[in-house]
């Protein structure tokens, strides 16, 4: 019995030198910088970083746009979930898929696109400027508005499709069974469905504060101007500031500021919901409908207007910017072309290069992640072994901590060679940063995909004579087709796009094309850079295109 | 195992695909840490790479603080990457230079080039001039600046901008050659601040906010806005009664690097009339006497500002913190 269960456990070794090498090791080595100097254990960095107001009005700007993000982002993914799914809202389907396409753009280029529509030459006030002949501009996006905005407008899908996955979980018969009781479906939608909502609000909620928290691209693109600082971008500028000194050992330690605080929200979102079942779908019957009445058509334009304002607008903006051949004149015809467009494409070498790159590393990534994440699957669920509560943490913690914080760990982790393994400037870094960071999502389908599948499947295989290995390649696997499809999905999408990490990681020819995006934007080149993102997004709705038809299902997705 | 196939063959491939690179670098590619313009740099390599087949260029291109940033960690960590480097930051190649990082390398063509532009022996080269001056927005702006001093002018409050000296090596120069000046010293950039001079991460993009009108008039490099203006953006710029500030952007070979022949055509391509022309093409101003200079540039005698790299060598930090102080606190 024991070769058999030795057998069991191999799946731990591949996992275990993952998250001990992509995880574990980092994080050591980060808080040893932030707890460091000279190979030396000091405070001094800490009491650097504490004693600096900067820190705390720093933490005091991530608290605030995280907080009012989350606010807004819950009111609207609220709302917007009840009205698509419990209401007779007009054209609710085709909103289903509209509201849902902030969420393929990647967060920086949201960012930029909002700058294009209401920065200081954006289009909103050049407008304003025009009709007043004036030089003042309406509307200061840089700074906490304008971060808040952007970030609300691009994370409230988070919160709808979290509280709309969990209203189709509520078991219909318990409303079925207040309306016959006599209730009307207001008070019906109130009193049963939701407070059994609830955790999926909760839930949303905490998903977007840590979003929100995490975030790095919004904030540098919107911040930097009106010198206003999150942690993420602080963590940024600090890694940066080589003239100072002992910066990265004070980076570190802003970084297990910016990840203590990470892990207790974390920390509270699981104590509360503890005691909270999510209720199991059971499927019969039908959701009862709430009848808007009157209010029907004015619901059905203002979540158009939504759509088209706080979706459609930005893209247009984005667009347009990208064919606007010098910067400065007037739109007009005899400004449009795509001239940038055939720069990017054609005098860019480094844009192929980078979308290359960033394609391949998507691709391992998810490759690598669902393998992990099954072998991971199988460990908790099938095998059962003891410290899976320890492996859950592992796999999280480089989800929920910060991109930028991951960054760092991973740098200073590999900024010399590991047993004869050189790792920094090349893109292998890179793509350890992006399996650390995507396992978490992986995971998640993959888990559930096989927790419905009953063991006594595989058990009748075995019975068989089929060895344990047989039994999962020809049973268990393509059983789970479509979670595994679905996982591959949720992390190669915006593993294609992702910027917070490859920002710190990149290294000459290693570019991924949200660095390059980025870099074309820092340089000034606005006008290129809009032509990139154009591209971009047309790639990230391809891409999603794509995988809905090959999953049959639209994937949720977190950066 | 037919499950199997499909998944791995994809992971094998895409492991292969990115090993790729590896080997192509490892064939001769030079490799060049650059805050030269992503486009401007890469039609450079592309003519390089024409006029001399069977070299490759790869580039890192970043700020100039940023790309400094990663030369010292990969010093620290001994392991240099770049073969060639060029940036905007003259002090920093003599700190190079101490330390035995730089190999010394004059190609012919350089000889007919003035002498002040081999630095230390040939060991970092000016293979051509930028300077920073005062641009201006032709919409809005009617009178045109004449100096540094209309920066401060309070009818642009509010509309001045420049590049951060953190990110931009043309803005530390700027900073570090006014502050000793009598005339301008810290007292100037307080009384920039007064009249809420904005300051962004580059100069491309302060000659973006100044053609759109973000920005009145700006310190910013000149030959963005040579650039802007052929392409028929309201923007100019003037030549400072006081003086432009000389940018040097030196280029230099890294000592022991893997590609020093690719490295060393680099350098004489820029150096040669072909290399040159483009240059000039681009908006800059050239070093090798004989070849005409851009369209735009003024063409009466050019005053230049006295830069002292001793004085900015020993107060770098110096200068840094009490910008940081000056900028970035409220």
């Amino acid at each position: 019995m024991r070769g058999a269960a030795a057998r069991t456990l191999l799946p731990l070794v591949p996992v275990a030198t993952v998250l001990v090498g992509a995880v574990c090791y980092p994080a050591l080595v980060l808080a040893w910088y932030g707890l460091s100097r000279d190979a030396v254990p000091s405070l001094a960095n800490l009491r650097i970083v504490l004693a600096d107001p900067e820190t705390w009005r720093v933490l005091g700007n991530t608290l605030y746009v995280a907080l009012w993000t989350t606010a807004l982002a819950g009111a609207l993914g609220v709302t917007l979930a009840f009205l698509v799914a419990r209401t007779d809202l007009p054209g609710r389907r085709v909103f289903q898929g509209l509201l849902v396409l902030p969420y393929l753009v990647p967060p920086f280029i949201g960012a930029l696109a909002w700058l294009y529509v209401l920065g200081p030459a954006g289009f909103l006030n050049q407008a304003w400027m025009a009709l007043t002949n004036g030089s003042d501009p309406l509307v200061r996006i840089y700074g906490a508005g304008g971060i808040v905005l952007a970030m609300t407008l691009y994370k409230y899908p988070i919160a709808y499709l979290t509280v709309a996955a969990g209203l189709a979980r509520v078991d219909p018969a318990l409303e079925e069974a207040a309306r016959s009781a006599g209730a009307s479906p207001w008070r019906t939608a109130r009193d049963v469905t939701l407070p059994l909502v609830l955790p999926s609000i909760a839930a949303g909620l905490t998903l977007v504060f840590l979003s929100a928290m995490a975030e790095f691209g919004t904030p540098a693109i919107l911040g930097f101007p009106a010198k206003y600082f999150v942690l993420a971008t602080k963590i940024y500028a600090t890694i940066l500031d080589f003239d100072r000194p002992y910066n990265l050992h004070i980076a570190a330690a802003l970084s297990l500021l910016l990840a203590l605080v990470a892990g207790a929200v974390l920390a509270l979102q699981r104590w509360w919901l503890r005691d909270r079942g999510f209720g199991l779908v059971t499927g019969v019957g039908r959701a009862p409908v709430l009848p808007l009445g009157r209010a029907r058509p004015w619901a059905g334009a203002a979540v158009a207007l939504f759509v088209v304002v706080g979706a459609g607008l930005p893209l247009l903006a984005v667009l347009l910017t990208a064919l606007t051949r010098a910067y400065g004149r007037p739109l007009g015809a005899d400004n449009l072309g795509l001239d940038n467009f055939g720069v990017v494409l054609f005098q860019l070498p480094a844009v192929w290069r980078a979308a290359r790159n960033s394609v391949l590393l998507a691709a391992s990534a998810a490759t690598v992640c669902v393998i992990l994440g099954l072998a991971l699957a199988y460990l908790q669920q099938r095998a059962r072994i003891r410290g899976g509560t320890a492996l859950e943490t592992l796999v999280t913690l480089p989800f929920a901590v910060p991109g930028t914080v991951l960054a760092l760990a991973i740098v200073l982790a590999f900024l010399r060679p590991v047993f004869g393994l050189w790792l920094y400037n090349t893109i292998w870094i890179i793509l350890v940063a992006y399996v650390a960071r995507f396992l978490a999502l992986a995971l998640r389908p993959v888990a559930a995909a096989l927790t419905q599948l009953h063991p006594a499947l595989e058990e009748a295989a075995r019975a068989s004579g089929a060895s344990l290995w047989r039994a999962l390649a020809d049973v268990t696997v393509p059983l789970l087709r479509s979670g595994l499809i679905a996982a591959w999905v949720l992390a190669a999408v915006p593993a294609l796009t992702e910027l917070t990490l490859s920002v710190i990681l990149w290294s000459a020819g290693n570019e991924t094309i949200g660095v390059m995006a980025f870099n074309l934007h820092e340089e000034g080149k606005v006008l290129l850079s809009a032509a990139l993102a154009s591209l971009i997004v047309a790639v990230s709705l391809g891409a999603h295109l794509l995988a809905r038809y090959l999953a049959g299902a639209p994937p949720p997705r977190d950066v | 195992m037919s499950a199997y196939g499909p998944p791995v063959l994809v992971l094998v491939l895409c492991l292969a695909l990115l090993s790729a690179p590896l080997s192509a670098a490892a064939q001769g590619a030079v490799t060049l840490y650059t805050s030269e313009s992503q486009d401007k740099v890469n039609e450079m390599k592309g003519d390089f790479e024409k006029r001399h087949p069977g070299v490759t260029l790869n580039i890192y291109r970043s700020g100039t603080q940023v790309v400094i940033g990663k030369l010292q960690a990969e010093i620290q960590a001994g392991a240099i990457q770049a073969d060639l480097l060029w940036m905007a930051d003259i002090e920093f190649f003599a700190q190079l230079a101490r330390k035995n990082l730089l190999q010394s390398y004059t190609p012919p063509e350089a000889e007919r080039a003035p002498a002040k532009f081999r630095y230390e022996g040939g060991r970092y080269h000016e293979v051509r001039l930028i300077f920073n001056t005062v641009g201006f927005n032709t919409l809005r702006v009617r009178e045109r600046p004449t100096s540094w001093k209309d920066l401060a002018d309070a009818r642009h409050k509010g509309k001045v901008g420049m590049a951060s000296p953190f990110y931009s090596g043309a803005a530390f120069s700027t900073l570090g050659t006014l502050v000793p000046q009598p005339a301008f010293g810290w007292g100037f950039f307080a009384r920039l601040k007064d009249n809420g001079v904005v300051v962004e991460q580059s100069n491309g993009t302060v000659a973006q906010k100044l053609a759109t009108g973000e920005f009145w008039v700006a310190s910013v490099v000149d030959f963005f806005l040579r650039d802007m203006k052929a392409k028929g953006s309201p923007v100019d710029h003037i030549w400072p009664r006081e003086g432009a500030v000389l940018i040097p952007t030196p280029i230099g070979i890294v000592q022991g690097a893997k590609h020093p022949t690719g490295a060393q055509a680099f350098i004489r391509y820029l150096y040669s009339p072909e290399g040159q022309r483009l240059f000039v093409q681009q908006g800059y101003v050239p070093v090798l006497p004989g070849i005409e200079g851009p369209k735009g540039m003024p063409a009466e005698k050019l005053e230049i500002l006295p830069t002292d790299e001793v004085y900015i060598a020993a107060h770098r930090e110096e200068l840094k913190a009490r910008y940081r102080e000056l900028f970035e606190t409220k």
